[in-house]
Protein backbone atom coordinates (compact mmCIF):
# COMPACT_ATOMS: atom_id res chain seq x y z
CA UNK A 1 0.00 0.00 0.00
CA UNK A 2 1.14 3.42 -0.85
CA UNK A 3 1.97 6.35 2.04
CA UNK A 4 -1.43 8.51 1.70
CA UNK A 5 -1.30 12.06 2.39
CA UNK A 6 -2.41 13.40 6.08
CA UNK A 7 -4.99 15.55 3.93
CA UNK A 8 -7.07 12.58 2.65
CA UNK A 9 -9.74 10.86 4.28
CA UNK A 10 -10.72 7.07 3.89
CA UNK A 11 -14.27 7.29 5.70
CA UNK A 12 -16.19 10.17 7.30
CA UNK A 13 -17.49 7.60 9.99
CA UNK A 14 -18.66 9.07 13.25
CA UNK A 15 -19.21 6.27 15.77
CA UNK A 16 -21.13 8.52 17.93
CA UNK A 17 -23.85 8.58 14.89
CA UNK A 18 -27.09 7.16 14.93
CA UNK A 19 -26.17 5.71 11.52
CA UNK A 20 -23.39 3.53 13.13
CA UNK A 21 -25.56 2.71 16.38
CA UNK A 22 -27.62 0.83 13.86
CA UNK A 23 -25.30 -0.44 11.52
CA UNK A 24 -22.06 -0.64 13.55
CA UNK A 25 -21.17 -4.40 12.26
CA UNK A 26 -22.22 -3.47 8.62
CA UNK A 27 -19.60 -0.25 8.78
CA UNK A 28 -17.03 -1.70 10.88
CA UNK A 29 -17.00 -4.52 8.51
CA UNK A 30 -16.70 -2.70 5.32
CA UNK A 31 -14.22 -0.53 6.55
CA UNK A 32 -12.10 -3.26 7.62
CA UNK A 33 -11.93 -4.95 4.31
CA UNK A 34 -11.40 -2.02 2.29
CA UNK A 35 -8.75 -0.43 4.39
CA UNK A 36 -7.93 -1.54 7.95
CA UNK A 37 -6.09 2.04 8.69
CA UNK A 38 -8.66 4.26 7.89
CA UNK A 39 -8.02 8.14 8.45
CA UNK A 40 -12.14 9.52 9.16
CA UNK A 41 -12.80 13.03 8.39
CA UNK A 42 -15.26 13.22 11.45
CA UNK A 43 -14.57 14.75 14.98
CA UNK A 44 -11.68 16.98 12.80
CA UNK A 45 -9.74 13.73 12.32
CA UNK A 46 -9.16 10.22 13.93
CA UNK A 47 -7.96 7.03 12.94
CA UNK A 48 -9.56 3.86 13.08
CA UNK A 49 -7.96 0.66 13.45
CA UNK A 50 -10.11 -2.57 12.46
CA UNK A 51 -8.05 -5.71 11.85
CA UNK A 52 -6.94 -8.00 14.42
CA UNK A 53 -3.37 -7.36 13.92
CA UNK A 54 -3.04 -3.51 14.03
CA UNK A 55 -5.88 -3.87 17.01
CA UNK A 56 -3.13 -5.94 18.39
CA UNK A 57 0.07 -4.15 17.65
CA UNK A 58 -1.02 -0.84 18.42
CA UNK A 59 -2.53 -2.13 22.15
CA UNK A 60 1.03 -3.85 22.68
CA UNK A 61 3.05 -0.78 21.98
CA UNK A 62 2.30 2.04 24.35
CA UNK A 63 5.86 3.62 23.57
CA UNK A 64 4.05 4.99 20.03
CA UNK A 65 0.56 4.50 21.18
CA UNK A 66 -0.10 6.70 24.21
CA UNK A 67 -3.14 6.66 26.70
CA UNK A 68 -3.02 10.05 28.04
CA UNK A 69 -6.08 11.87 28.67
CA UNK A 70 -6.46 14.04 25.47
CA UNK A 71 -6.95 11.03 23.30
CA UNK A 72 -10.44 11.27 23.34
CA UNK A 73 -12.79 10.99 20.33
CA UNK A 74 -13.94 14.23 21.39
CA UNK A 75 -12.52 14.74 25.63
CA UNK A 76 -14.92 14.45 28.08
CA UNK A 77 -16.03 18.26 28.88
CA UNK A 78 -15.45 18.93 32.85
CA UNK A 79 -12.73 15.86 32.88
CA UNK A 80 -9.58 17.75 34.77
CA UNK A 81 -7.85 14.90 35.65
CA UNK A 82 -6.68 11.58 34.51
CA UNK A 83 -8.88 8.80 34.74
CA UNK A 84 -6.78 5.82 36.31
CA UNK A 85 -5.22 4.09 35.19
CA UNK A 86 -7.00 4.30 32.03
CA UNK A 87 -5.16 7.68 30.68
CA UNK A 88 -1.80 6.19 32.43
CA UNK A 89 0.80 5.46 30.42
CA UNK A 90 3.92 3.26 31.58
CA UNK A 91 6.04 3.21 34.34
CA UNK A 92 2.95 4.79 36.54
CA UNK A 93 0.52 2.70 35.35
CA UNK A 94 1.57 -0.37 36.24
CA UNK A 95 2.21 0.92 39.93
CA UNK A 96 -1.35 1.78 40.20
CA UNK A 97 -2.36 -1.35 38.64
CA UNK A 98 -0.39 -3.33 41.37
CA UNK A 99 -2.90 -1.89 44.23
CA UNK A 100 -5.99 -2.98 42.12
CA UNK A 101 -4.90 -5.92 40.83
CA UNK A 102 -5.49 -8.12 43.90
CA UNK A 103 -8.95 -6.93 44.50
CA UNK A 104 -10.08 -7.89 40.69
CA UNK A 105 -8.12 -11.04 40.15
CA UNK A 106 -10.13 -14.01 39.43
CA UNK A 107 -10.16 -15.51 43.04
CA UNK A 108 -11.72 -12.15 44.45
CA UNK A 109 -14.39 -12.30 41.90
CA UNK A 110 -14.78 -16.32 42.59
CA UNK A 111 -15.29 -15.39 46.34
CA UNK A 112 -17.99 -12.84 45.71
CA UNK A 113 -19.86 -15.19 43.40
CA UNK A 114 -22.30 -16.11 46.39
CA UNK A 115 -23.34 -12.50 47.16
CA UNK A 116 -23.86 -11.68 43.09
CA UNK A 117 -25.92 -14.63 42.97
CA UNK A 118 -28.00 -13.42 46.47
CA UNK A 119 -28.49 -9.83 45.00
CA UNK A 120 -29.15 -11.22 41.10
CA UNK A 121 -32.37 -13.27 43.27
CA UNK A 122 -33.32 -10.06 45.11
CA UNK A 123 -33.59 -8.44 42.01
CA UNK A 124 -35.25 -11.10 39.70
CA UNK A 125 -38.42 -11.87 43.03
CA UNK A 126 -38.97 -7.79 42.54
CA UNK A 127 -40.82 -8.61 39.44
CA UNK A 128 -41.07 -12.79 39.36
CA UNK A 129 -44.92 -12.85 40.41
CA UNK A 130 -45.45 -10.18 38.09
CA UNK A 131 -44.79 -12.43 34.10
CA UNK A 132 -43.09 -8.91 33.09
CA UNK A 133 -40.18 -6.99 33.55
CA UNK A 134 -37.61 -4.59 32.01
CA UNK A 135 -34.71 -6.78 32.11
CA UNK A 136 -32.03 -3.77 31.33
CA UNK A 137 -33.44 -1.91 33.63
CA UNK A 138 -34.34 -3.80 36.55
CA UNK A 139 -31.66 -6.52 36.49
CA UNK A 140 -28.45 -5.83 33.88
CA UNK A 141 -28.16 -2.46 34.52
CA UNK A 142 -28.69 -2.56 38.61
CA UNK A 143 -26.45 -5.92 39.13
CA UNK A 144 -23.34 -4.61 37.99
CA UNK A 145 -24.18 -0.81 39.49
CA UNK A 146 -24.76 -2.31 42.96
CA UNK A 147 -21.47 -4.36 43.06
CA UNK A 148 -19.16 -1.57 42.24
CA UNK A 149 -20.97 0.57 44.88
CA UNK A 150 -20.70 -2.42 47.05
CA UNK A 151 -16.99 -2.92 46.40
CA UNK A 152 -16.20 1.00 46.93
CA UNK A 153 -18.15 1.22 50.55
CA UNK A 154 -20.63 3.86 48.86
CA UNK A 155 -24.97 3.07 49.50
CA UNK A 156 -25.75 0.44 46.57
CA UNK A 157 -29.13 1.56 46.98
CA UNK A 158 -28.63 4.83 45.45
CA UNK A 159 -27.46 3.49 42.65
CA UNK A 160 -29.91 5.06 40.48
CA UNK A 161 -28.07 8.61 40.91
CA UNK A 162 -24.86 7.60 40.13
CA UNK A 163 -26.01 5.30 37.32
CA UNK A 164 -27.74 8.44 35.58
CA UNK A 165 -24.52 10.00 36.22
CA UNK A 166 -21.94 7.54 34.54
CA UNK A 167 -24.46 7.36 31.61
CA UNK A 168 -24.70 10.74 30.75
CA UNK A 169 -20.92 10.82 31.07
CA UNK A 170 -20.50 7.88 28.90
CA UNK A 171 -23.47 8.52 26.29
CA UNK A 172 -24.56 11.94 25.95
CA UNK A 173 -20.47 13.03 25.97
CA UNK A 174 -20.63 13.76 22.57
CA UNK A 175 -24.33 15.35 21.62
CA UNK A 176 -24.26 17.01 25.11
CA UNK A 177 -21.64 18.84 26.01
CA UNK A 178 -22.95 21.23 29.42
CA UNK A 179 -25.06 18.04 30.48
CA UNK A 180 -22.07 15.86 30.54
CA UNK A 181 -20.16 18.71 32.22
CA UNK A 182 -22.83 18.87 35.03
CA UNK A 183 -22.60 15.35 35.58
CA UNK A 184 -18.97 15.64 35.89
CA UNK A 185 -18.89 18.33 38.72
CA UNK A 186 -21.82 16.30 40.49
CA UNK A 187 -19.81 13.56 40.57
CA UNK A 188 -16.85 14.88 41.15
CA UNK A 189 -18.66 16.45 44.43
CA UNK A 190 -19.98 13.32 45.19
CA UNK A 191 -16.69 11.10 44.90
CA UNK A 192 -15.07 13.53 46.77
CA UNK A 193 -17.69 13.41 49.56
CA UNK A 194 -17.06 9.95 50.41
CA UNK A 195 -13.34 9.85 49.89
CA UNK A 196 -13.38 12.36 52.84
CA UNK A 197 -15.82 9.85 54.88
CA UNK A 198 -13.77 6.95 54.55
CA UNK A 199 -10.28 9.26 55.35
CA UNK A 200 -12.38 10.39 58.65
CA UNK A 201 -13.94 6.72 59.59
CA UNK A 202 -11.88 3.88 57.53
CA UNK A 203 -13.52 0.72 56.47
CA UNK A 204 -12.69 -2.30 54.98
CA UNK A 205 -13.88 -1.01 51.68
CA UNK A 206 -11.92 -0.64 48.02
CA UNK A 207 -12.27 3.17 48.97
CA UNK A 208 -10.31 2.78 52.47
CA UNK A 209 -7.94 0.46 50.69
CA UNK A 210 -7.14 3.26 48.19
CA UNK A 211 -6.40 5.70 50.58
CA UNK A 212 -4.17 3.61 52.69
CA UNK A 213 -2.08 2.93 49.67
CA UNK A 214 1.36 3.94 48.62
CA UNK A 215 2.92 4.93 45.62
CA UNK A 216 6.56 5.69 44.89
CA UNK A 217 6.58 5.92 48.78
CA UNK A 218 3.87 8.50 49.11
CA UNK A 219 0.05 8.31 49.90
CA UNK A 220 -2.43 8.88 46.44
CA UNK A 221 -3.19 12.26 45.84
CA UNK A 222 -7.22 13.35 46.26
CA UNK A 223 -6.96 13.96 42.42
CA UNK A 224 -5.04 10.62 42.23
CA UNK A 225 -7.95 8.74 44.40
CA UNK A 226 -10.83 10.34 42.26
CA UNK A 227 -9.18 9.56 39.13
CA UNK A 228 -9.64 5.62 40.35
CA UNK A 229 -12.63 5.54 41.52
CA UNK A 230 -14.65 7.70 38.53
CA UNK A 231 -12.26 4.74 36.34
CA UNK A 232 -14.06 1.95 38.77
CA UNK A 233 -17.64 3.60 38.39
CA UNK A 234 -17.64 4.13 34.53
CA UNK A 235 -15.93 0.66 34.17
CA UNK A 236 -18.09 -1.14 36.55
CA UNK A 237 -21.45 0.07 35.71
CA UNK A 238 -22.03 -0.02 32.05
CA UNK A 239 -20.22 -2.43 29.92
CA UNK A 240 -20.89 -5.65 31.99
CA UNK A 241 -24.68 -4.64 31.43
CA UNK A 242 -24.20 -3.93 27.89
CA UNK A 243 -22.47 -7.03 27.25
CA UNK A 244 -25.40 -8.89 28.75
CA UNK A 245 -28.24 -6.98 27.32
CA UNK A 246 -26.52 -7.80 23.79
CA UNK A 247 -26.08 -11.39 24.63
CA UNK A 248 -29.94 -11.46 25.69
CA UNK A 249 -30.68 -10.16 22.48
CA UNK A 250 -28.88 -12.77 20.68
CA UNK A 251 -30.48 -15.77 22.75
CA UNK A 252 -33.75 -14.44 22.27
CA UNK A 253 -33.57 -14.64 18.90
CA UNK A 254 -31.80 -18.34 18.85
CA UNK A 255 -33.59 -21.14 20.38
CA UNK A 256 -30.92 -23.38 20.11
CA UNK A 257 -28.64 -21.31 21.56
CA UNK A 258 -30.84 -20.99 24.71
CA UNK A 259 -31.11 -24.76 25.13
CA UNK A 260 -27.64 -25.21 24.92
CA UNK A 261 -27.21 -22.62 27.68
CA UNK A 262 -29.81 -24.21 30.16
CA UNK A 263 -29.02 -27.57 29.13
CA UNK A 264 -25.42 -27.61 29.78
CA UNK A 265 -23.69 -25.88 32.25
CA UNK A 266 -20.06 -27.06 31.20
CA UNK A 267 -21.03 -24.73 28.29
CA UNK A 268 -20.93 -21.79 30.20
CA UNK A 269 -16.98 -20.50 30.62
CA UNK A 270 -16.82 -20.55 26.10
CA UNK A 271 -20.50 -19.15 25.64
CA UNK A 272 -19.32 -16.08 28.07
CA UNK A 273 -16.27 -16.00 25.66
CA UNK A 274 -18.32 -15.66 22.62
CA UNK A 275 -20.53 -13.08 23.82
CA UNK A 276 -17.60 -11.00 24.47
CA UNK A 277 -16.29 -11.70 21.16
CA UNK A 278 -19.53 -11.91 19.08
CA UNK A 279 -21.45 -8.50 21.21
CA UNK A 280 -18.59 -6.26 22.25
CA UNK A 281 -20.07 -3.97 24.90
CA UNK A 282 -17.01 -1.48 24.38
CA UNK A 283 -16.73 -0.93 20.34
CA UNK A 284 -13.62 0.71 21.23
CA UNK A 285 -10.81 2.75 22.96
CA UNK A 286 -8.28 5.57 22.12
CA UNK A 287 -4.77 6.10 21.80
CA UNK A 288 -2.69 8.95 21.12
CA UNK A 289 0.16 8.89 18.69
CA UNK A 290 4.00 9.68 20.13
CA UNK A 291 5.61 10.93 16.95
CA UNK A 292 5.52 10.82 13.00
CA UNK A 293 5.67 6.88 12.10
CA UNK A 294 4.48 4.55 9.27
CA UNK A 295 2.25 2.22 10.36
CA UNK A 296 0.77 -0.47 8.32
CA UNK A 297 1.72 1.48 5.11
CA UNK A 298 0.12 4.68 6.75
CA UNK A 299 1.95 7.76 7.74
CA UNK A 300 1.04 8.26 11.50
CA UNK A 301 1.94 12.46 12.85
CA UNK A 302 2.20 12.90 16.45
CA UNK A 303 -0.47 13.80 18.22
CA UNK A 304 -3.22 11.67 15.59
CA UNK A 305 -5.58 10.13 17.62
CA UNK A 306 -6.47 6.32 16.77
CA UNK A 307 -9.25 4.10 17.65
CA UNK A 308 -8.77 0.44 18.46
CA UNK A 309 -12.37 -1.04 17.05
CA UNK A 310 -12.27 -3.80 19.36
CA UNK A 311 -15.88 -4.77 18.24
CA UNK A 312 -14.38 -4.91 14.39
CA UNK A 313 -10.86 -7.44 15.59
CA UNK A 314 -13.41 -9.52 16.92
CA UNK A 315 -15.32 -10.16 13.82
CA UNK A 316 -12.06 -10.33 11.29
CA UNK A 317 -12.55 -12.94 9.12
CA UNK A 318 -8.94 -13.55 8.64
CA UNK A 319 -8.50 -14.78 12.54
CA UNK A 320 -12.23 -16.00 13.14
CA UNK A 321 -14.09 -18.72 11.19
CA UNK A 322 -17.58 -17.12 10.54
CA UNK A 323 -16.80 -14.02 12.66
CA UNK A 324 -20.63 -13.00 12.49
CA UNK A 325 -21.52 -16.71 13.65
CA UNK A 326 -22.55 -17.35 17.03
CA UNK A 327 -20.38 -20.65 18.20
CA UNK A 328 -19.80 -21.80 21.63
CA UNK A 329 -17.21 -24.54 20.05
CA UNK A 330 -14.17 -22.49 18.57
CA UNK A 331 -11.12 -24.08 18.92
CA UNK A 332 -9.54 -21.01 19.51
CA UNK A 333 -11.57 -17.49 20.85
CA UNK A 334 -8.05 -15.26 21.85
CA UNK A 335 -10.82 -12.24 21.35
CA UNK A 336 -9.92 -8.70 22.44
CA UNK A 337 -13.36 -7.41 24.31
CA UNK A 338 -11.01 -6.64 27.26
CA UNK A 339 -8.18 -5.19 25.20
CA UNK A 340 -4.94 -6.01 25.44
CA UNK A 341 -1.24 -5.21 26.64
CA UNK A 342 -0.77 -3.34 29.88
CA UNK A 343 -4.46 -1.64 29.78
CA UNK A 344 -6.12 -5.26 29.96
CA UNK A 345 -9.70 -4.42 31.17
CA UNK A 346 -9.48 -4.86 35.20
CA UNK A 347 -13.02 -5.73 35.45
CA UNK A 348 -12.40 -8.54 33.87
CA UNK A 349 -12.65 -11.12 35.80
CA UNK A 350 -15.86 -9.71 37.91
CA UNK A 351 -17.57 -8.31 34.44
CA UNK A 352 -17.41 -12.68 33.42
CA UNK A 353 -18.76 -13.61 36.46
CA UNK A 354 -21.83 -11.19 36.93
CA UNK A 355 -22.58 -12.35 33.23
CA UNK A 356 -22.87 -15.60 33.79
CA UNK A 357 -24.97 -15.50 37.11
CA UNK A 358 -27.21 -12.86 35.41
CA UNK A 359 -27.77 -15.06 32.60
CA UNK A 360 -27.86 -18.20 34.37
CA UNK A 361 -30.51 -16.71 36.96
CA UNK A 362 -32.67 -15.03 34.08
CA UNK A 363 -32.76 -18.83 32.34
CA UNK A 364 -33.16 -20.35 35.21
CA UNK A 365 -35.79 -19.17 36.88
CA UNK A 366 -37.69 -17.37 33.68
CA UNK A 367 -36.99 -20.29 31.14
CA UNK A 368 -39.39 -19.42 28.80
CA UNK A 369 -38.63 -15.81 28.90
CA UNK A 370 -38.90 -13.67 25.38
CA UNK A 371 -38.72 -10.32 24.32
CA UNK A 372 -42.36 -8.40 24.57
CA UNK A 373 -41.69 -5.06 23.19
CA UNK A 374 -39.54 -2.08 21.53
CA UNK A 375 -35.87 -2.84 22.20
CA UNK A 376 -34.44 0.71 22.62
CA UNK A 377 -30.59 1.12 22.60
CA UNK A 378 -28.71 4.00 24.21
CA UNK A 379 -28.52 6.84 21.16
CA UNK A 380 -24.77 6.80 21.40
CA UNK A 381 -22.58 3.56 20.67
CA UNK A 382 -19.33 5.14 20.20
CA UNK A 383 -17.93 4.12 23.68
CA UNK A 384 -20.30 1.45 24.64
CA UNK A 385 -22.72 -0.21 22.70
CA UNK A 386 -25.74 -1.19 24.97
CA UNK A 387 -28.98 -1.81 25.13
CA UNK A 388 -31.04 0.85 27.34
CA UNK A 389 -34.55 -1.20 27.51
CA UNK A 390 -35.34 -4.63 27.28
CA UNK A 391 -38.91 -5.46 27.79
CA UNK A 392 -39.74 -9.16 28.17
CA UNK A 393 -42.53 -10.90 29.42
CA UNK A 394 -42.38 -14.76 31.24
CA UNK A 395 -44.43 -17.62 33.41
CA UNK A 396 -44.72 -16.02 36.96
CA UNK A 397 -42.88 -17.56 39.48
CA UNK A 398 -42.46 -17.79 42.68
CA UNK A 399 -40.17 -15.46 45.18
CA UNK A 400 -36.94 -17.20 46.11
CA UNK A 401 -35.26 -14.77 48.72
CA UNK A 402 -35.49 -15.92 52.58
CA UNK B 1 13.12 -37.92 26.74
CA UNK B 2 11.24 -38.68 23.01
CA UNK B 3 8.31 -36.38 22.20
CA UNK B 4 8.49 -34.20 25.68
CA UNK B 5 6.89 -31.27 24.49
CA UNK B 6 8.20 -27.89 26.25
CA UNK B 7 6.59 -25.11 27.90
CA UNK B 8 7.47 -21.54 26.77
CA UNK B 9 6.04 -18.47 29.03
CA UNK B 10 6.63 -14.73 28.60
CA UNK B 11 6.18 -13.65 31.77
CA UNK B 12 6.86 -10.33 31.70
CA UNK B 13 4.02 -10.00 29.03
CA UNK B 14 1.51 -11.62 30.76
CA UNK B 15 -1.10 -8.97 31.43
CA UNK B 16 -3.98 -11.42 33.97
CA UNK B 17 -6.07 -12.19 31.17
CA UNK B 18 -6.63 -15.66 33.51
CA UNK B 19 -7.68 -17.41 30.63
CA UNK B 20 -5.38 -20.16 31.03
CA UNK B 21 -6.74 -21.06 34.63
CA UNK B 22 -9.96 -20.80 33.37
CA UNK B 23 -9.52 -23.31 30.72
CA UNK B 24 -7.11 -25.62 32.44
CA UNK B 25 -6.68 -24.90 36.01
CA UNK B 26 -5.32 -27.90 36.61
CA UNK B 27 -2.09 -26.60 35.44
CA UNK B 28 -2.28 -22.94 35.17
CA UNK B 29 -2.11 -21.74 38.70
CA UNK B 30 -2.55 -17.79 39.28
CA UNK B 31 -0.78 -15.50 41.42
CA UNK B 32 -2.83 -13.14 44.20
CA UNK B 33 -2.50 -10.54 41.12
CA UNK B 34 -4.22 -12.77 38.67
CA UNK B 35 -1.37 -13.61 36.38
CA UNK B 36 0.12 -17.15 35.54
CA UNK B 37 2.12 -18.58 37.71
CA UNK B 38 3.28 -21.48 35.76
CA UNK B 39 6.98 -22.17 35.03
CA UNK B 40 8.75 -22.99 31.82
CA UNK B 41 10.19 -26.26 31.34
CA UNK B 42 9.04 -29.61 30.19
CA UNK B 43 5.12 -30.24 30.08
CA UNK B 44 4.55 -34.24 31.55
CA UNK B 45 2.33 -36.28 29.20
CA UNK B 46 -0.71 -36.28 31.00
CA UNK B 47 -0.37 -32.79 31.16
CA UNK B 48 -0.02 -31.84 28.00
CA UNK B 49 -3.61 -31.57 26.67
CA UNK B 50 -4.16 -29.13 29.54
CA UNK B 51 -1.06 -27.38 28.52
CA UNK B 52 -2.41 -26.84 25.07
CA UNK B 53 -5.34 -25.41 26.10
CA UNK B 54 -4.23 -22.87 27.98
CA UNK B 55 -1.79 -21.93 25.10
CA UNK B 56 -4.55 -21.86 22.68
CA UNK B 57 -6.56 -19.62 25.24
CA UNK B 58 -4.20 -16.86 25.79
CA UNK B 59 -5.39 -13.49 24.07
CA UNK B 60 -1.39 -12.50 24.48
CA UNK B 61 0.17 -14.97 23.56
CA UNK B 62 2.66 -15.35 25.74
CA UNK B 63 2.42 -19.26 26.03
CA UNK B 64 3.87 -21.42 23.60
CA UNK B 65 4.42 -25.00 23.20
CA UNK B 66 8.03 -25.93 21.73
CA UNK B 67 10.07 -29.36 20.39
CA UNK B 68 12.72 -28.35 22.71
CA UNK B 69 13.97 -26.42 25.41
CA UNK B 70 14.04 -22.34 25.44
CA UNK B 71 17.47 -21.24 26.97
Amino acid sequence: MTTVPMSASDTNLDHHSAEFRENNYDILRELQGRCPVAKSSAWAGFWLFTSYDTVFEASRDPELFSSHMSKGVPTVEGQTDPLIPIDIDPPMLQEYRKILLPHMSPGAARAKTGDLRTMATELIDVFIETGQADLSTQLFTPLPARWILQLLGFDDSQWGQWIEWIHTVIHDRASEPEKTMQAVMELYGAMSAEIARRRERPTEDLTTVLIRAEIDGRPLTDPELIGIVFLLLLGGMDTTAGLTGNAFLRIDADPALRRRLVEDPDVLDRSTEEFLRHDTPTQGLARIVTRDAEFHGRQLRKGDRVLLMYAAANRDPGVFDRPGVIDFDRAENRHLAFGLGLHRCLGSNFARVMFRVMITETLRRMPDIRISGQVERYPDAGDVYAVRNLPVRFTPGSREAS
Amino acid sequence: VEDAVYLRVDADKCQGHARCNAVAPEFFELDEMGYTAVRPGSVPADQEDAARRGVAACPERVLALEESPSD
